[in-house]
């Protein structure tokens, strides 16, 4: 297959963050455990989630999985539990690419900074 | 004893051959959940049950604390695990799932436009309570 213009090689450092992306384990196993950790609502845990209310409260309530996205979800909640844990760590080059934070809420994630 | 974790994945070489062969054994698993690996079409599909709800039809999700509502915009007929262990080698069965369209005045709708709901979660909205649906046609 030939490359087209402008398109960076799939090399070997690529092939690495592909492989280490598609099998990550970042996500939970149940919503539940986002929830035991933290006091919020289950919309909250719906909107991170990225389903609805009612899909949400099945699943919390009556452990009635969805049988759709169910995987996309776990990994959403996945990557909001790993932000709560970890966004001390985060540089702020990262944050400034991935989500620019206004100086409101900077000082209030890094107040030592301010 | 080998700590390194990459050394039971396949070769950064066979990428171009067969891509999944970097995924773990249960697959990605997105759509039907980490069991699509073992997922296989019954002998006896042709036969399969008709939808109960057609595409337009106005739905309540099954109530709970906080009910949702809206219009069914698709329909799949999807495999059904009620035992998530690795040893599953087919569905126990399949049945429907409908795609809402959540109304305007849904709970949800603040964040999601559509979910997915399992045919049994799902009940027709009495006509009376079919008034948004109007409104908003007449709005267009």
């Amino acid at each position: 297959m030939t490359r087209r213009s402008g398109q960076v090689p799939f090399g070997e450092v690529e092939r690495v963050l592909f492989r280490t992306y598609v099998n990550c384990q970042i996500a939970i196993a149940h919503p539940r455990e986002l929830y035991e950790e933290l006091d919020l609502t289950q919309e909250q845990l719906a909107i991170v989630a990225g389903c609805s209310l009612a899909t949400m409260e099945r699943w919390m309530s009556q452990n009635n999985e969805p049988r759709m996205l169910k995987e996309v979800y776990l990994r959403r909640l996945g990557e909001f539990r790993f932000l709560l844990r970890h966004y001390r760590e985060i540089p702020a080059e990262a944050w400034d690419r991935l989500c620019p934070l206004p100086p409101r809420d900077r000082a209030i994630l890094f107040p030592d900074q301010s | 004893m080998n700590s390194d974790a990459s050394a039971s994945q396949p070769s950064l070489g066979d990428r171009n051959s067969n891509p999944s062969a970097f995924l773990s054994d249960e697959g990605v698993g997105l759509l039907f959940g980490q069991n699509a690996s073992v997922v296989v079409i019954p002998p006896d599909f042709a036969a399969a049950q008709l939808p109960k709800y057609s595409i337009g039809s106005r739905c309540r999700l099954a109530p709970q604390t906080h009910s949702e509502w809206g219009t069914i915009i698709g329909q799949i007929y999807a495999p059904v695990f009620k035992d998530l262990g690795k040893s599953r080698q087919k569905a126990d069965w399949w049945s429907w799932i409908y795609l809402v369209l959540l109304d305007a005045d849904s709970p949800s709708r603040g964040w999601i436009i559509a979910d997915w709901v399992d045919e049994e979660d799902l009940e027709l909205l009495p006509a009376g309570q079919d008034l948004s649906a109007s409104d908003e046609s007449e709005a267009l």
